[in-house]
Parts: structure tokens; sequence; C-alpha cells
């Protein structure tokens, strides 16, 4: 059972989409709970994924291997480590509110929640292959769709139509998996057994002319789904024309397929490229965390301060990436999945706020707080995440990445501390902004809070972020163990000794429990003790 | 005494081409499409007998009837046979009908040969069989000016390039004293060949260039926009699959067999026109507003990604299996995509990209399978066009020829562009006239086949890439165990044979 | 005997002038003369060299040629016979319905 429940959550979505397509279009609510069902369907796999995942003995697991193509040595070859399992349930989670967030949406809901449900499909795919093929499959997979969902069911907004927002985004992504190719092939082409098995490229040795060059179109083409500086500029127009349910998705999930990418292909397979990179990454990251987060405050319609909220929080995850130590990749994990609910959360508000104001000018909203409170409560959270307040999930991530960049680049990270800073305030003014102060009723007559299925929606997000915020441990537990034991046989090694010199240092330890199995429980104690 | 069965599929279309175009005489009103649906069948029977039969050489060597000359035949039959049965909606408004399937098959016999050519004048005779039955086919719409126009370009152009190749024979001829190509590989060696190398490096450009017309490379594509645009629909979805694949046939048989010694120089060639047809291909396919011109200059591009793995080196098995399997999954998707332009030329009378404006209302059937289409063309995953892309760059880069492989990423991002504007055009925009169209059942039933290959060999490849494998292996066999044959003959002759691959 | 060389030279040249033809002349019937001028050119070099190495294959290649030549040109003929009645002219720089 064990080995199909991957496969199960990649093909349940699609096969979703493929059976809405045959519904006819005036059964509206068969359409609606197909979609509910191929969504939430993948939660309970995604859930036992992550409890069935064997801590004691690490490494990939799950794992269902068979040839697909010999001749080119291409094999269906799905495993899950700890980093992936969280990822899956954070993709697993979004898209079943990504539903329902969808559940009134009037026009071609069919082909909508067809496309939705094939982008997770990618989704889920590319957390879950092993296979470079079946890796860049899945990732198109993902990709692409974006082009219609944006172009038929935006909006246009600012100057810009939709169709510009969705061939910009899809053209410059699509640039990056022309980079992608282009490494993969070099990979494949590299050794003489000519396989697409990441296991098989994990045992060869690449030299490290070519692991410069190759990490370099990783980074490249990974990067610019994860929004780096300056690739990002699809990101802010995309966000802001996507319909919530793509937005949430997009900001939520999609771009850190770009990170875990970066990641996966990047920095386990590459590591030496990775460590050539380093200090351009981690500068390129500290610009997005300042950038992203200073144009967000320039901004004044709502989804385009989100969007550059999401450019600021994705260089967290990639000033995470580029410390390169244990420290700075857990907390990279955990701020995907603490970004993720927390902007699928963001969008989710943002949607309904935009349904029943028809606006998203910030300046036009005042004490909306009074008619919509379920709203404002989860949307406050969400806020309170994104700046890395104590008791949300985003002080652990946030706390860890920058932990980690300081181990390896103080200055870098005091640099992107003032990000925070900046994030604080530009959330905190927004929010006072459209929750507080004076509601006007001559311009609103009516706002009605959440519905049911929506205030279930983002209560369980918000919940996620607090819950994840007050006990973080089991994620850090599988991330950490994900990230140790998949590592390349000549990187343990190293990571053996560079975590010898990192242990020493007091906070090291505290932060990372799962590392010392012995002394584990004494660990926990602090860890809760800190989040508090 | 030469086994003459394996020949049975060619001596079959041949009938079959004369028995439709005397029951083409049978008035219109009594036959009700009648010719397509034999003609498709008959196709699909030489397929059955193509694939059965042994292998065999008949007539001296002339004809190689082996794995390779099989994978074509699928190419062109299952090309032919989609066609023919689209063409049972048109049939009726013809008083030709027998005569443009004839064509149609006559052509397709001409192609087989080049793809079973063992020598320089079976493959002259395939081009030229083809070639000028396709001449006819261009201009089938007599009294459609742009027609007889694609016909005048096609028949000037195409006639230049077969003289072209004949004269590049004769100088080979001249050179090695032979013809056939594993006899010219041994002959190659030899030194009175070496020192004329200069002479036979220009005599198998002049071939190389005159099948590069064929395929409509760059700088040889000038036809291609023109004639795709001007020649019925259905006639250009044969033109630009079976056809080009044919040139492709050829070239790889040529260039598989026939190790020529130091290819650095035809290499080179290769080299140059493979990355000029992507980057002029795809760059003025950017600016198209006719849906079939727009098409056209893909077809340029399309044969530039071929040319890439083509470029690494003729000699590799993988160079042939992809580029056999990129030609019949291209030979679904771009058939698909010119009845498109078909139908919906039947129902809006244009052929500008606009016309498809809002089709997601008029007939949502027939828009997810132009989408699917598009998606393939431009290499998006699952689909087929994906896979035989990575295939061939795969090769290719095996082959060394990495900048050849970046110029394709790179300029398939910007192919992704016009594919877009038409998924633009089909998806996003409404229609101005939200009328349904009627589209004819023969045609959505061939696009419908088109797309469900085009998903097949996206997701499950295995099975053509094997075919693709045997094939290669099939070229480069005879072309090895002739050459052991020859070897000794070459080492009586000459004591120092430098040239001669192990 | 006249060298082999002789015969390929004339070959070389009569090809040139064929495709140098095929370039200048706005007339299509011209044009298919060159046309012509250059598979001769070829039938000829053929021929010069199966007598070369004493082989019946030149020959062969040539009455080939010759036959495809003669369909090439017929199918030719109507075509533009064809394009003549539908617009009254057969220059070939008056074809110009389909352009970038």
């Amino acid at each position: 059972m064990n080995e199909w429940l991957l496969t199960i959550t990649i093909l349940a979505p699609m096969l979703a989409a493929v059976i809405l397509l045959l519904i006819p279009e005036k059964q509206g609510l068969a359409i609606r709970l197909v979609a509910l069902a191929g969504a939430a369907i993948t939660l309970p796999p995604a859930i036992l994924l992550c409890l069935n995942y064997d801590r004691a003995k690490g490494g990939y697991q799950f794992v269902q291997d068979f040839a697909w193509v010999p001749t080119l040595g291409i094999r269906y070859h799905v495993a899950a480590d700890g980093i992936s399992v969280v990822l899956i349930l954070l993709t697993a989670v979004l898209i079943t509110g990504g539903v329902f967030a969808s559940w009134t949406r009037p026009d071609r809901t069919k082909e909508f929640l067809s496309l939705l449900l094939l982008l997770v499909g990618g989704v889920f795919g590319v957390f879950a292959a092993r296979d470079l093929f079946f890796l860049f499959l899945f990732y198109e997979i993902a990709v692409l769709p974006m082009y219609l969902l944006i172009g038929v069911w935006g909006t246009s907004s600012q100057g810009r139509t939709k169709e510009y927002s969705a061939m910009k985004l899809t053209l410059m992504l699509m640039a990056g998996s022309a980079f992608i190719l282009v490494a993969i092939l070099g990979m494949y082409s590299y050794s003489t057994v000519h396989t697409f098995d990441m296991d098989a490229l994990a045992r060869t040795k690449f030299d490290a002319g070519f692991q410069h060059w190759a990490f370099f179109a990783v980074y490249v083409g990974f990067g610019i789904l994860a929004g780096i500086f300056p690739l990002h500029t699809w990101s802010p127009d995309g966000h802001a024309s996507a319909p919530t349910a793509v937005s949430m998705l997009h900001a939520g999930v999609l771009m850190k397929l770009g990170a875990y990418g970066v990641l996966r292909l990047g920095i386990q397979m590459l590591p030496q490229g990775a460590q050539d990179w380093s200090f351009v990454m981690a500068c390129i990251a500290t610009i997005n965390v300042l950038y992203g987060a200073i144009s967000a405050m320039g901004q004044t319609d709502l989804k385009y301060i989100i969007a550059y909220s999401s450019v600021s929080h994705m260089g967290m995850v990639m000033l995470g990436l580029a410390s390169l130590n244990p420290v700075g990749i857990n907390g990279a994990v955990m701020q995907m999945v603490s970004h993720g609910v927390m902007t699928g959360l963001f969008f989710a508000c943002v949607g309904l706020i935009y349904e029943r104001a028809h606006t998203r000018i910030v300046a036009k909203m005042g004490g909306f707080a009074t008619k919509m409170p379920i709203v404002a409560v989860c949307m406050t959270v969400g806020g309170l995440a994104s700046f890395g307040l104590p008791a949300t999930s985003g002080f652990i991530a946030e706390f860890l990445c920058f932990y980690g960049m300081w181990l390896r680049y103080p200055a870098l990270a005091l640099i992107a501390i003032l990000g925070i800073v900046v994030t604080a305030v530009y959330v905190l003014r927004m929010m006072q902004k459209i929750f507080f102060g004076q509601f006007n009723p001559e311009d609103y007559h009516e706002l009605p809070d959440a519905r049911t299925t929506e205030r279930v929606a983002i209560s369980v997000l918000a919940c996620c972020l607090i819950g994840i915020g007050l006990y973080p441990k089991p994620f850090v537990d599988l991330i950490d163990i994900g990230w140790r034991t998949t590592q390349r046989p000549d990187v343990i090694e190293q990571a053996r000794r560079q975590h010898v010199a990192d242990a020493t240092h007091p906070l090291a330890a505290l932060l990372t429990p799962s590392v010392h199995a012995a002394n584990s429980e004494t660990n926990n104690d602090r860890n809760r003790g800190l989040t508090r | 005494m030469t086994d003459y069965r394996p020949l049975a599929p060619y001596a079959l279309l041949t009938i079959l081409a004369l028995a439709v175009a005397l029951l083409g005489t049978v008035p219109a009103a009594r036959r009700s499409g009648a010719l397509g649906w034999i003609t498709a069948i008959g196709a699909g029977l030489a397929l059955f007998i193509s694939s059965q039969s042994p292998e065999a050489t008949p007539w001296l060597g002339m004809l190689r009837l082996d794995a390779f000359s099989k994978a074509c035949n699928v190419i062109f039959l299952a090309a032919l046979a989609i066609i023919s049965i689209a063409s049972t909606a048109e049939e009726h408004r013809t008083a030709f009908a027998g005569e443009f399937y004839a064509l149609l098959t006559l052509s397709t016999v001409g192609l087989m040969l080049m793809g079973a050519s063992g020598g320089l004048l079976t493959m002259y005779l395939g081009l030229e069989l083809s070639t000028i039955a396709l001449f006819a086919l261009a201009g089938f719409s007599k009294r459609e000016k742009r027609s007889a126009e694609a016909a005048l370009k096609l028949l000037i152009l195409g006639s230049v390039a077969s003289a072209v190749v004949l004269y590049g024979a004769s100088i080979v001829y001249g050179v090695l004293g032979t013809t056939q190509f594993f006899e010219m590989s041994a002959a190659m060696s030899h030194p009175h060949a070496a020192g004329a190398s200069a002479a036979l490096y220009f005599g198998i450009t002049f071939i190389v260039a005159g099948l590069a017309f064929k395929v409509a490379a760059v700088p040889f594509h000038l036809w291609a926009p023109d004639v795709y645009e001007g020649a019925p629909s259905l006639v250009t979805a044969f033109l630009s699959t079976a056809s080009k694949a044919g040139g492709f046939a050829a070239l790889l048989r040529f260039l598989g067999s026939v190790q020529v010694p130091e290819d650095r120089t035809i290499s080179t060639l290769l080299i140059v026109l493979s990355a000029i047809s992507m980057i002029v291909g795809n760059l003025s396919a950017l600016s198209q507003k006719n849906f079939k011109r727009m098409l056209g200059y893909s077809g340029v591009a399309q044969s530039g990604y071929i040319l890439t793995a083509l470029a690494a080196g003729s000699a590799t098995s993988k160079t042939i299996s992809s580029a056999l399997m990129y030609l019949l999954l291209y030979a679904f998707t771009n058939v698909a995509a010119f009845l498109v332009a078909q139908a919906i030329h039947d129902a809006t009378g244009s052929d500008q990209i606009s016309a498809l404006r809002g089709l997601h209302r008029r007939r949502p059937t027939l828009a997810f399978c132009a989408v699917v289409v598009m998606f393939s063309l431009g290499g998006i995953p699952p689909l087929a066009g994906f896979v035989g892309k990575l295939y061939l760059f795969t090769a290719a880069w095996d082959g060394g020829q990495r900048c050849l492989v970046l110029i394709g990423a790179l300029t398939s991002v910007a192919a992704l562009y016009y594919y877009l504007m038409v998924v633009r055009q089909i998806y996003l925009l409404d229609p101005e006239d939200d009328r349904k169209i009627t589209v004819a059942p023969a045609i959505v039933m061939a696009i419908s086949l088109c797309t469900a290959a085009i998903l097949a060999i996206g997701i499950y490849p295995r099975p053509f890439v094997t075919m693709g494998e045997a094939a290669a292996s099939a070229v480069q066999v005879t072309s090895v165990a002739h050459q052991r044959e020859a070897a000794p003959v070459v080492a009586a002759s000459d004591v120092s044979s430098p040239h001669l691959r192990p | 005997m006249v060298p082999t060389s002789y015969y390929m030279i004339l070959s070389g040249i009569l090809f040139t002038i064929g495709v140098l033809g095929v370039l200048v002349k706005r007339n299509p019937i011209v044009i298919f003369m060159c046309i012509e001028l250059m598979l001769n050119a070829a039938n000829i070099a053929f021929v010069a060299l199966g007598r070369h190495f004493a082989q019946v294959n030149g020959q062969m290649y040539v009455i080939f040629a010759l036959a495809v030549a003669a369909a090439e040109v017929s199918v030719g003929l109507g075509i533009i016979v064809s394009i003549f009645r539908t617009r009254e002219s057969i220059n070939v720089d008056e074809m110009n319905l389909m352009k970038f």
C-alpha cells in the first residue's frame, strides 16, 4: 500500500480533471463535488505519508520504480523524503482550500477546476519524482495551465491586461525551463550510464567545471519560478491578474517548485556548483527580501502588495538555501510551508474582500472588521505570520533562514533582517487601513462575512499557521531527517564535519532537535519554550 | 531467385492508385465518400503487410526493405490514411476525387521508395515520383488563384531541387564509380576518392541541399510558406508531414549508411542548416496572421529541430531513431493542425488565425484538439512533441552539439509565443459570432485520431522508441556488414585505408 | 578520344547556365527550359562517366532521368496552362498573392 501512496496522490487530481471534462457544463453541483473529491482525496495519502515516514530509517521512502523507456534511461520512479512529504501535505491542504475558494465561481467552472486539478497533479509529481524526465514533465504540467487559468479567468488591472500577464508569465517560466532542460541534458549525457534516474545520477561524480555551469542553469531555470531578482517581474503581474484559487496555488505552491528544484537538482545533485554560486545566491536573495518588501510598501492594490510580499518571502527561502547549511535549509523548507499556507490565506481573504467590496485599492477601504470579523481575524493571523511574530509559523521559519545565513555570511543576514522591519510596517499599515478605521457605509452597502465553505477554508489555514508556530517539531524533524539522509555520499561526510562545527554553537543544537537523538527530549522542551 | 513478397505493399499501393483513379469516374453522388475510405483501408492494409513481410534487398540491392523502411512506411501510410479519411468530407465538391486519391497514393509510393532506397538512383526516382504527384496536388483547386500560384512555385523550385540532386549524384558517381550506398562507403576510402575529396564533398553537398529543399530547411525553405498557404489544406497536410518525412528518410538513409570520412565538412553544413532553420523559422512565424502560413514557418523550425540530431553525427543510432520518432509524431500533429485549418476554412471561409476566435464556444471538441495540437507542436508535456523534442535534443547533446541544443531550447520559447497566440484566440477570446459551427464528421474523426495518437505517444513512447532503434540498427548493420564485405577488396588495391571505419 | 574531364567541364558549364537562367528569367516556360538544361548537364555527366568506368550504370541513369524529366514537363506545362487561364499572364513577378 505504502508504495502506491505517491502515485495515488499524483493521479487522483489528474483523473478528476479528466472526469470533469466529461461532465456536462450544466451539472454545476456535480462538477464542484467531483473537483472537491479530486482535491480532498489527496489529503489522506498526504497525511499518511507524513505519519508513515520512517524517521529512524530516513532517506527516500514509498518508492515505486519501474522502467518506462529503457533505451532512453527513463524510469517511472517516485519516492519521497521528509522534505517532499511536508510539501505534498502543504499542496494537498492548499488545493482543497483552493477548490473551496472557487466554489462560487460563475463562468466555465468545469474547465477552470479541471485545469486547476491538472496543475496540482503536476505539482505533486514534481515533489515525488525521482527521475529527471518525469520531474521535468510534471514541472511543465504544473506551469503551463497557468496561461489559460490567468488568460481566461483572470482580471485586468492597473493597465495590464490579463492576456499580457498570462503571456509574460508563461514565456518567462518557459525560458526558465529551457535552462532546466539544458542542465538536465547535461547531467544525462555526463556519465556513460545515460540515465535520467536521480538516484543513479547522485552516484555520478560530476567534475567541478560541469557543476559550475550546470548549477547556474538550474539556479536560473528554477529561480525564475521562485521569483529571483531581477527575473521576478512576471510574479506581481501574474498574481494580481490571476483569480483567487489560482493565486493561492501559484504563490502558495508553484513558486515553491522553483525553490524545491534549486534544492533537489541544484544543491543536492551539484553540491560543488552550489558552493561556487552560494555568495551570488545569497546576495540576490537579500535583494529579493528588501526589494520585495519595499515595493510592497509602495503598492496601493491589495493583490500587488501580497504579490510583492511573496517575492520578499521567497527571497527568504532562497536566503536559507544559499546558506547551504542544515539550519538554513531547514529554515528554507519551513518557510516554504509557512509562506505557502500564509499566502494561500492572504489570497483567499483578498478574493473574499474583492468579491464583496468590488475594489482592491487599499485606500478606499476601512473598518471592514466590523462587517467581516472572520476574514479580519484570519488575515491578521496571516499578516502576523508574514513578519515572523513568535507563535506563528513565520517565526521559526524566518528565524532559521536568517540564522543559517548568519552562520555563512553574517553581513548579508543583517541586511536581510531589515526586510522584516519593512514587512512589519506595510503589513500592519495595510491591516489597519482595511479592517480598522472609519467604515464608510455610503460606499459599501452590504459586506457579508465569509460563507460557510469559505469560512472553513480560511480558518483551517489560519489554524495551520498558529499550529505550526506553536509546535513545529514534527515538521522540522521531517525536513531535517529528509535533508540529512538524502545527501550524496560525499556530501554526507562533509556535512558531518560541518555539523560538528555547528553543534558547538548552543543555538544550533537547540534548533535542530532531531540531530541528537539522545537528548532530543530536552531539546523539544527548549524548542517549545522558545517558540512561546 | 529474388524474393518479391516484401514488395507487396508497394505493388498494392500502385494498384490501389490506379483502381481509385478508375473508380473516380463513378458519379460523385453515387459513391458518397467511398473513395477516401478505400484509400484509407488500402493504406492500412499496406501498412499491415509491410510490417509482416520479411526483410529483403531485391534488385541488386537497389531497394533495401528492412526495419528502417518499415518504420518510414508507418509514417507515410499513417499520414495517407488519416488524410484520406478527412478528405471524404470534401469528396463531393470536386469532380476529380479519383485523381486526388490516386496522386496522393502515388506520391506515398514515391516516399516509400525514398525510405527504402539502397542507392542514389532509387532515391532520385522516389523523390521525383513523390514530388511530381505533389505538383499536381498543390494546384488541385484549379479555380483558386492561390492554389495555382502555389503549384507553380512548388513546380519550379521542386524541379530545380531534383535537378540539383541528380547533378550531385552524377558528381558522386564520377568520384566513386558507384551509386549504391553500401559500396560508396568502401569506395570512399580508396585513394582515388581521397584525391578528389573536394569534388566528392561538392557532390554530397548538392545532394543534401536538394533534400534540404524537400524538408524545407533554411535557406531552401522559401517555397514552404507560400505553398502551404496556397495549396488546399488537405494537400498541405500531406506536404508538410509525409513529404518532409520522405526527405528526412532519404537523408538518414544516405548519411546513415554512407559513412562519409572526415565528416566534418558535411556536419558543418548540417549544423548551419539546423541553426538557421530554427532561428529563421521561429522568428518569421512570430509575425504571421495566416494560420497556414504560420504553420509553414513553424514547419521550417521543426525541420531545424530534427536537423540538430542529424548534425550530431548521422552514424549514431540515437540520431536515426530520434528523427524517425519525431517525424512520426510530427506527422500526426501537423496533419491534425492542417485539418483544423481545413475545418475552420470550411466553416468561416478564412485561413486567418483570427478565424479561430472563440472556438471553445463554437465547437468545444475541435477547440480542445486544436489546443492539444498547438501544445504538442510547442513541445509541452505530456504530449508527443515534448518526448520527441527531448529525444532529438538528447541525441544532439550526446553528439556534442550543445550550442544547437541551446539554440533549440531558446527558440522553442519564442515558438511557444506564436502557438500560444493561437491558443489565445481559441480559448481566451470570446467569439464575435456565438453560433455553433458545423464540421464534417470525417474531419472530426481524423483530428480525434491524431489527438489520441499525440497523447498516446506522449504518455507511453516506449514502442515508438523501440521501433526507431530497430530502424537505426537496420541502417547501420547493413552499412557495417557491407563495409566488412568490401573491405578486403579495398585492402587489396590499397594498403593504407585510413578512413575506413572499423 | 576526348578525355572524360572535357565532358565534365561541359556538363558543369551547362548546369551553371541552367542555374543562372532559373534565377534570371521571368517566363516560367524559359525557366523550365533552363531546368531541363540542368537535368541534361547531369545526363551528359552520367553518360561520359559510364563510358569512363566501362559500366552500363551511367546510361541506365540517363534513361530513368529522361523519363522522369518528361513526366515533370508534362505536369509542369499543365500547371502553367491552368495559371494562364486564371490570370491571363504567366510572368513569375506577378505571382505575388502570398507574401510575408
